[in-house]
């Protein structure tokens, strides 16, 4: 028996598996009681760490003059899948260490919570993957309802769990959204293949579709008309699965939305960018105004997140090389902000200490280590030069004006302007003359490993920006090319 | 060396520096003095690399063309614009990387004694030496704009982290201004880009592909003023400045006088002259305005103010007036004047500052009237603050006077009202330096034996004293060496400029 196909899926299977034995914990099969939750993350970090190095592998025996793009049915490995296979894992491992401290909200649930972190990033392979508009809509799934259920874990708390019945029934009608969109396609084009949409003629119903999968995808992400929800659900429910929602969320938008946009419908573009234009403008305009309003700092990031995501449906009005590689650039950048500006605020709430302006006016004199951390993230999320966010916006400008969308180049440079006045108040909040108030607790170690990778990271994607961009690029080819 | 791993190494060895020093311990005082110790090492290797390696290099400008080191990687390639790791030197920026990698040593040194936040200072120190050092080392306009950028949050730390009153306020004030400043200083950038077509940042390439015209050459003119500007402490935007210098601990106080005027110069030739020359031309009446407002207001500021720190700020912001006057005269020997104040200035200022700054230290405070007398008998913080004064006012065999001579004389022929009045200023801002220096060091009228004196410099601030005004000395000198190199840089700078200019009718 030929089983040689099995290796096609073996960076997703590994992920699977991974999850089996965190249930495992759970279901205390190994493990004493105690120690559980860090057995069980010590078991995810091991298989996440597999998978990407399976992934890696991957993706070094696809470079070659044709590249050989494996497909199985509806389900496709290519380049573009490759990027979100090393991507995905790595997302996740980030997750599992800047949120350990905040799992222990969790418990005893903690395996529990690993386990569907790791469905979930087999659920942005999965997207990645898609070849099918089931499989796109399965995957997008995959993605967001094991974590709506890993933030419904802590019990104890009815607000908590009101927010995670709240989020669930608005990301089932997100979904039912997306499934519109994608019902409309299928009827346009009599399939549900991708490879057979791409010759869709612009229309209005086509326009229409367009819409509504980007509402329904990026809607999660916070994007119009969902800006004004998705900051308090991230601040309602705990930081752990909310970091892990908005991190994994990102990366699945993102693939789902180039497959399907740029890769499928790219030739009847003049048809819907200016839809999906309207949406990320309104955005990129609304979610940093909110966050000047807030006095949480973690709203504040929240909505600043908001923001910084919406610049990918900038990216996808310009069906191109560059502009797709912008797009994944993007994300690429946006994980490590997240997660460790997410994993860096629960700490501080863990420490005893609020988030709001009143708890964190005057941290710069009382824990440098904190303040500096915080003015680093948030220039970060305000595209500051020479952090990965400025020239990931510089990108997406271009890519509107390529467009042709001068206005939505103009919404993006008014945008950047309102994130970078909202980081610099609270950097100023930081610097303030009132210093009185006790020094922080650091971290535990696992979350300052988290932090500080997720800070390396950062760095290391502006440094070795060049490179980046052509790996992005490759893996730009293949959603262009279709599937 | 390869020049471009020397360049490379001196502005990227502090920042390795920086990382290190952030995780030694500092518990001990044996661990604060490795601090200490790692910091000078940090800034010494840059140092010698540039004397040995660079200057070696590039070789006498006097015997004709020198050589221009650099380095040019691609960083971006294959999108809408291409992004370069590019760094290089030239007759505009050769002195004034020197000069940083000279001063920082100096500026370690006057840290030496400091007890809090060792290891912090010291970091946020390196990190500046490399904003510094890259922003005069590059040939790309983005990284010019990155390396603009990144000294803001360190010198506002710094700056904010300070115990005296004021100290984060003037963080802030210093934080909101810079920060404006370089925002549209990349708005100015961004701009040029796409009005002119250029698909790259390369300071060659924008300064001679498809010229800025009309209105947006006028805009990119005065963002680029106001970026430059703004950290040149010019007249109406020096609040920071002094706010600053007043507030913060005196090697932190040295380091922000280091990282403004200097850097503000160099911008306005480097980008507005050299890459919007219509635009600097519509600007003209403007900023002769600026260069005088700025000189006279600094200087009867400096007359004014009763404390002896934000006296001397006001001085040093007050020679951005005649190196304002020497950018926009656009001759090739006032362009060369303007940078060569900018090159002495890194050695006068924090020179002044230390002298002033050790005075008010000891002496419990920096008002006029509580330190009269009181440093009579600190001969050498008194020699420290003549030779930085005497400089300043553009005594011959001082570093500044080259400076002030060429800009006097290149700007006279074209303005010479206004370059007649900006020397009566230059009399006025030397005239503030005395009243600024009498005070503590002469002080007429207070009787010395009735004034608690104030100890002399001595240990590591001394050496830090002695290295700055040995380089004022030095360098002003052997000016007739050093001088060609700026000269050989802004001869392009102002034949471009004279080359847009609208032709003079003879007789009108």
């Amino acid at each position: 028996m030929n089983l040689a196909f099995l290796q096609d899926f073996a960076p997703l299977g590994v992920l699977l598996l991974g999850a089996v034995a965190c249930l495992g914990v759970e279901g205390g099969i190994y493990g004493s009681r105690g120690d559980r939750g860090s057995l069980s993350r010590w078991i995810a970090l091991a298989f996440t760490g597999l998978a990407f190095l399976a992934a890696v592998g991957f993706w070094r025996s696809s470079l070659g003059p044709a590249p050989p793009d494996v497909e199985h049915g509806s389900f496709l490995v290519d380049r573009f899948a490759l990027f979100f296979y090393a991507a995905a894992p790595a997302t996740a491992a980030a997750i599992l260490l800047t949120g350990s401290d905040l799992e222990e909200q969790l418990d005893p649930h903690r395996p529990l919570y690993h386990a569907l972190v790791l469905v979930s990033t087999s659920g942005v392979m999965l997207t990645a993957s898609g070849a099918d508009l089931l499989t796109l809509l399965v995957g997008v799934a995959t993605v967001s309802l094991p974590l709506i259920l890993g933030s419904a874990l802590r019990k104890v708390d009815p607000v908590t769990v009101r927010s995670a019945a709240r989020s669930l029934v608005i990301t089932g009608a997100l979904l039912a959204t997306f499934a519109a969109g994608e019902a409309i396609l299928a009827g346009l084009g009599h399939a549900t293949q991708l490879s057979r949409l791409e010759a869709l003629p612009p229309s209005p119903l086509l326009g229409l579709a367009v819409v509504l999968i980007a509402v329904g995808v990026a809607g999660p992400l916070g994007a119009f008309p969902l800006t004004w929800w998705r900051a308090g659900a991230t601040a309602a429910v705990p930081l752990g699965p909310a970091l892990a929602g908005l991190a994994l969320g990102a990366l699945a938008a993102a693939a789902a939305l180039l497959r399907l946009l740029p890769g499928t419908l790219g030739a009847a573009i003049p048809g819907w960018n200016v839809g999906v234009g309207v949406a990320a403008a309104l955005t990129i305009l609304i979610a940093p105004a909110l966050a000047w309003r807030q006095r949480s700092l973690l709203a504040a990031v929240g909505y600043l997140f908001v923001g910084d995501a919406a610049l990918v449906l900038v990216g996808l009005t310009w069906s191109s090389r560059p502009a797709t590689a912008a797009v994944l650039y993007l994300v690429l950048g946006l994980v490590p902000v997240v997660t460790a500006s997410l994993g860096l605020l629960g700490a501080v709430q863990l420490s005893g200490a609020g988030d709001g302006m009143v708890h964190l006016r005057g941290l710069a004199s009382r824990s440098p280590l904190h303040a500096g951390l915080l003015a680093l993230l948030l220039s970060a999320l305000a595209g500051l030069p020479p952090l990965t966010g400025f020239f990931a916006r510089l990108m997406v400008v271009e890519s509107s004006l390529e467009a042709g969308l001068g206005w939505l180049a103009v919404a993006v440079v008014l945008g950047a302007i309102l994130s970078a006045a909202v980081a610099l108040r609270w950097i100023l909040v930081l610097l303030d003359p009132q210093a009185e108030g006790q020094p922080l607790e650091l971290p535990s170690r696992a979350t300052l490993i988290g932090i500080g990778l997720s800070v390396a990271a950062l760095a290391g994607f502006t440094v070795t920006l060049g490179p980046l961009m052509g790996i992005a690029a490759r893996a730009a080819l293949a959603p262009l090319a279709g599937p | 060396m390869p020049s471009d791993v020397s360049l490379t190494l001196i502005v990227f060895v502090p920042l390795i520096g920086a990382m290190v020093i952030a995780l030694l311990p500092v518990r001990t005082d044996l661990e604060r003095f490795r601090v200490r110790t790692g910091a000078l090492l940090a800034t010494g290797l840059p140092l010698a690399i540039a004397i040995f390696d660079l200057l070696g290099e590039v070789g006498n400008p006097a015997q004709g063309a020198i050589a221009q080191p650099s380095i040019d990687a691609p960083w971006l390639r294959g999108f809408y614009f291409q992004l370069d790791y590019h760094l290089g030197v030239d007759g505009l920026s050769l002195m004034l990387l020197f000069a940083i990698t000279a001063v920082f040593p100096a500026l370690v040194l006057a840290s030496w004694r400091m007890r809090e936040r060792t290891r912090s200072h010291f970091a946020l120190l390196l990190i500046a030496e490399t904003s510094l050092a890259g922003f005069f080392a590059t040939q790309d306009l983005m990284l010019l704009v990155v390396f603009f950028w990144l000294p803001i949050f360190p010198l506002a730390l710094l700056v904010g982290s300070g115990s005296r009153p004021g100290a984060r306020e003037a963080g802030r004030r210093l934080l909101v201004i810079q920060s404006l400043g370089a925002a549209a200083l990349l708005v100015a950038a961004l701009l040029m880009l796409l009005r002119t077509g250029n698909t790259t940042f390369n300071f060659v390439t924008l300064s001679t592909v498809g010229p800025l015209k009309g209105a947006p050459g006028l805009i990119v003119a005065g963002l680029l003023l106001f970026a430059f500007g703004a950290r040149m402490a010019i007249f109406p935007l020096q609040r920071w400045l002094l706010d600053g210098v007043a507030a913060a601990p005196t090697p932190v106080a040295m380091l922000l006088v280091v990282s403004s005027l200097p850097v503000g110069a160099y911008g306005l030739v480097r980008v507005l002259l050299g890459m919007d020359p219509r635009g600097a031309l519509q600007l003209v009446v403007p900023v002769l305005l600026l260069a005088v407002l700025t000189l006279y207001w600094s200087a009867l500021r400096a007359v004014g103010e009763r404390d002896a720190r934000r006296a001397t700020a006001a001085l040093l912001a007050g020679v951005s007036g005649p190196v304002l006057l020497g950018i926009i005269s656009f001759s090739e020997t006032s362009l060369a004047g303007s940078l060569w104040l900018a090159f002495a200035l890194t050695f006068i200022a924090p020179l002044l500052v230390l002298a002033i700054g050790a005075v008010a230290d000891r002496g419990g405070g920096a008002e006029i009237t509580s330190i009269a007398g009181r440093a009579v008998g600190a001969d050498r913080l008194k020699l420290m603050f003549a030779v930085g004064a005497a400089s300043l006012g553009g005594v011959p065999f001082l570093v500044g006077f080259p400076g002030v001579f060429q800009v006097v004389v290149g700007s006279f022929a074209e303005h010479r009202f206004i370059t007649a009045v900006v020397i009566l200023g230059i009399g006025l801002l030397a005239y503030a330096a005395w009243r600024v220096g009498t005070g503590p060091f002469w002080a007429p009228g207070v009787e010395p034996e009735l004034a608690e004196p104030i100890a002399d410099s001595r240990g590591s601030e001394f050496y830090a004293g002695w290295w700055l005004a040995a380089a004022a000395v030095v360098f002003g000198i052997t000016a007739g060496y050093f001088v060609p190199y700026t000269v050989h840089g802004t001869d392009l700078v102002a034949a471009r400029v004279s080359s847009m200019a609208p032709a003079k009718v003879p007789g009108k």
